[in-house]
This record gives structure tokens, C-alpha cells and sequence, in this order.
């Protein structure tokens, strides 16, 4: 009697079944009578439990290997990859693969008056000490790697600054604005750093800078939808040049 | 016979992986850089630059740097561009946006109301269609005349231009 597929229609529970001796896989058999039984757990023959013979299983096991070793092929690129245990926190991706922290920093957005506001006011980002702790070189392009959660994009969530070292604090331009508020001609470009993203890992990204980064004092500002109100996390860098 | 059908199925999935790998479309690495998509598949990078950003008044100006971009379309081209999104299809098509730009001075410039630029109502019709895993294939829903053009995505600050020659001009 083949089993192959049968489904158990009704409650009532055999301890063993008869079955063909080569469909018999994982249970415990025995011979009674010149036929083969299979004893099944009890808990295996709850109504609507398919019972699958030897050639099933192997075909299982076959089709899971098959998707085993497609997945294998398709995350080789993403198998071994570091990836930041907290999401918006950037780190530096060293040439080993290593996350080195960045100088972890709240940025603050602050109002630079011009005559008491009557020459208009400029807008900054700012950040406390001179100079990072965290050293770079000028050599090489330093790519950083930050986890974002949910679809997000990471030129959108992320800015590259180029700070400006300011009476014991970095600052970077952020706007000016007149004395009647509005905004007046502005050139931001020149402090922010363009830079590209690609995929990294499951959920991250490692972001590469376009131009060299030259000596200077550098933060990745990250825009987080729920931040206090004037402050923004920061990540924050110095490049030195090279043989300081 | 099962063992060998289990076989078949092995040899069959490694061929698909393979031949998957071989005629993959071109996907943008990085994400929101815009590329040209040549009829071959190739793609061709666009001019990369970050306007300035200037309030006028209710109006916004945006400078690009140089009064022609350096790369240089016919007007008979077939235009049609790849860009690789995070988000998903509808939030991301929402955000796409392309520009004509006036050159003069030495300067591309384009004065946009700064309500239109808040709700991206000022950019030039597109059509986006989901184009290899995550990326978008975007073409202009009229033909573009000569002049200078920036596509952008209202998240991002940089613009990806080139400009359209009339045909035997270039």
C-alpha cells in the first residue's frame, strides 16, 4: 500500500501504518506479517497531516538545497559585511572592512547676528571643540557606512559638511537671512560635500565621497524625522594632510 | 527516476542563475545619480552639479555653473534615463523631477515659485516605469526641445544635466 501524499482525513489515531518499505524515511519501522509499519508519533496523525514517502522528501530536500545554494550565490556580496548594530550612526569602513566610530557629536543649529540682527542674521550649524579626535589622512578617499531603516534615501538622509574652524568650535554656513527675514543670496555649495551611495549589506549604505577631501574639519549631519527641535546628531571627522 | 528528476532541477537552476547573471539590464550602483540609457542598454553618465540656491522674493533661482553642460544630446535622440530609488515605486516617481534651464552669463538659470519648487509642481512631465530591481526608467512625456536640462529628485539637493541640441548642431 502506498502512502505516498495520503492525507489522514480522520481523528481517530493509528499507531502504525502500513507502507511501503522503501517510502519508510525518519520512523521508526517494523515487519509483522511479511508487511512493513511505520510507526508514526502520535502527534503525527492529526487530521489534514500529509504523510510524504521517501521520494518526497528527497525532492524536498533537493528543491531547499537548490534555494540554499541560489541564496548563497545572490548574498555573496553581503554574506560577511560589518554592518552598524544601530541604525543612523556613521561609521568609517576601514580597507579591512572594519567600522572605525566617528566622533559621535550633537549639532547644533545657531543664529550669528549681524549688528544686533539689524545687519541681518546668518545661520550655522555648530559643534563644540576645534578639532575632531577622530584623524584621517589626506591619502585615499575614506568611505563611511551608515544603516538606515525603513526605504530611505540615503542622500536625502544623510549631509556631508565641510566645517569651518571657529573661536574654539566648528561652524558651517547654513543661510543668511536680511534683516526682515528673508532669505538673502546664499552659496551653500562650496561647504557641502557631494558624495555617492551604494548598497551595503542588508540595510546599509556606504557612502563615498565624490571630490578628495582635503585637510579640514569634516561632520556627516544625519536628518532624523524625530530630533529636538535646533539639534541634529552629527559624525564628525578631521582630515590631516598627509606626513602631520 | 526521482533522484534524476531532483538532478534536472539542480543543473536547471544553476543554467537560470547563470544565464540571469548574463543578460542583466544595467542598474545604476549608486542611488538617485541619474544615467542616460542609450537604445543598446548602455548607460552614459550625466553632468553632476549642485545649484546654488537663491530666494527672490516669492521665487527661487537656481545657478548652475557653466551656460552649456557638457554633455550633449540630439534632439532625434531617443531620451530615456535610469535612476536607482530606495523607496518604493509611488514615492519615489512623486519625487522625480527635470528641468529646462536658460543659459546665459556664463550661468544655466531657472526661477521657479518657491511653493511650486515645495510641491514639485514645476517639473516637466515624466513617465517612470520600475526598470531591473530598483530602479526607475524615466522618459520625458513630450519630446524635448534644444536647451539645457537638469533631472533631480525634490529629496536631493544635486541635479544630473546635459543638453539638447537641434539635430545636425552638435
Amino acid at each position: 500500500m502506498s502512502i505516498k501524499n495520503k492525507r489522514v482525513l480522520f481523528r481517530k489515531i493509528k499507531a502504525e501504518i502500513p507502507v511501503q518499505p522503501r517510502e519508510i524515511i525518519g520512523y521508526m519501522s517494523r515487519k509483522r506479517n511479511g508487511r512493513t509499519f511505520a510507526a508514526l508519533p502520535v502527534g503525527e496523525l492529526r487530521p489534514g497531516r500529509r504523510i510524504y514517502s521517501a521520494e518526497s522528501r528527497v525532492k524536498f530536500a533537493a528543491v531547499a538545497l537548490i534555494l540554499l545554494l541560489a541564496t548563497g550565490v545572490r548574498g555573496q556580496d553581503t554574506g560577511k559585511l560589518a554592518e552598524p548594530g544601530a541604525p543612523s550612526v556613521l561609521f568609517k569602513l576601514d580597507l579591512s572592512g572594519r567600522l572605525v566610530p566617528l566622533e559621535s557629536q550633537v549639532v547644533h543649529v545657531k543664529h550669528k547676528f549681524h549688528a544686533w540682527g539689524f545687519s541681518g542674521v546668518t545661520m550655522v550649524y555648530q559643534v563644540e571643540g576645534e578639532k575632531s579626535r577622530v584623524r584621517l589622512k589626506a591619502e585615499g578617499k575614506p568611505e563611511f557606512v551608515v544603516r538606515l531603516e525603513g526605504k530611505l534615501d540615503p542622500l536625502e538622509t544623510v549631509q556631508f559638511y565641510h566645517f569651518d574652524k571657529i573661536d574654539g568650535s566648528r561652524a558651517v554656513p547654513i543661510g543668511d537671512f536680511d534683516a526682515l527675514g528673508r532669505m538673502s543670496d546664499f552659496q551653500l555649495v562650496h561647504a557641502t560635500v557631494d558624495f555617492n551611495a551604494v548598497k551595503y549589506g542588508a540595510s546599509s549604505f556606504r557612502l563615498i565621497p565624490v571630490p578628495a577631501l582635503v585637510p579640514g574639519e569634516y561632520c556627516l549631519v544625519v536628518r532624523v524625522a524625530t530630533k529636538p527641535e535646533n539639534k541634529s546628531p552629527g559624525f564628525c571627522f578631521g582630515i590631516d594632510a598627509a606626513g602631520n | 527516476m526521482k533522484l534524476s528528476f531532483a538532478l534536472l532541477i539542480l543543473v536547471l537552476s544553476f543554467g537560470l542563475v547563470g544565464s540571469g547573471q548574463e543578460g542583466k539590464v544595467f542598474e545604476p550602483l549608486y542611488s538617485s545619480v541619474f544615467y542616460y540609457l542609450r537604445p543598446s542598454g548602455e548607460a552614459l553618465e550625466l553632468e553632476r552639479q549642485t545649484p546654488n540656491t537663491i530666494p527672490k522674493g516669492t521665487k527661487v533661482l537656481f545657478v548652475v555653473p557653466g551656460e552649456k553642460s557638457p554633455v550633449r544630446f540630439s534632439s532625434g535622440d531617443g531620451m530615456q534615463f535610469v535612476v536607482r530609488v530606495e523607496e518604493t515605486f509611488d514615492k519615489a516617481t512623486a519625487t522625480l523631477q527635470l528641468f529646462r534651464f536658460e543659459g546665459q552669463d556664463g550661468a544655466r538659470r531657472l526661477a521657479l515659485k518657491k511653493e511650486d519648487v515645495r510641491k514639485n509642481r514645476a517639473t516637466l512631465k515624466l513617465n517612470a516605469e520600475r526598470y531591473g530591481i530598483s530602479s526607475l526608467k524615466v522618459v520625458p512625456a513630450q519630446k524635448l526641445l534644444p536647451g539645457e536640462y537638469c533631472l533631480s529628485r525634490s529629496t536631493i539637493t544635486q541635479g544630473f544635466c546635459f543638453g539638447v541640441d537641434a539635430p545636425g548642431n552638435q
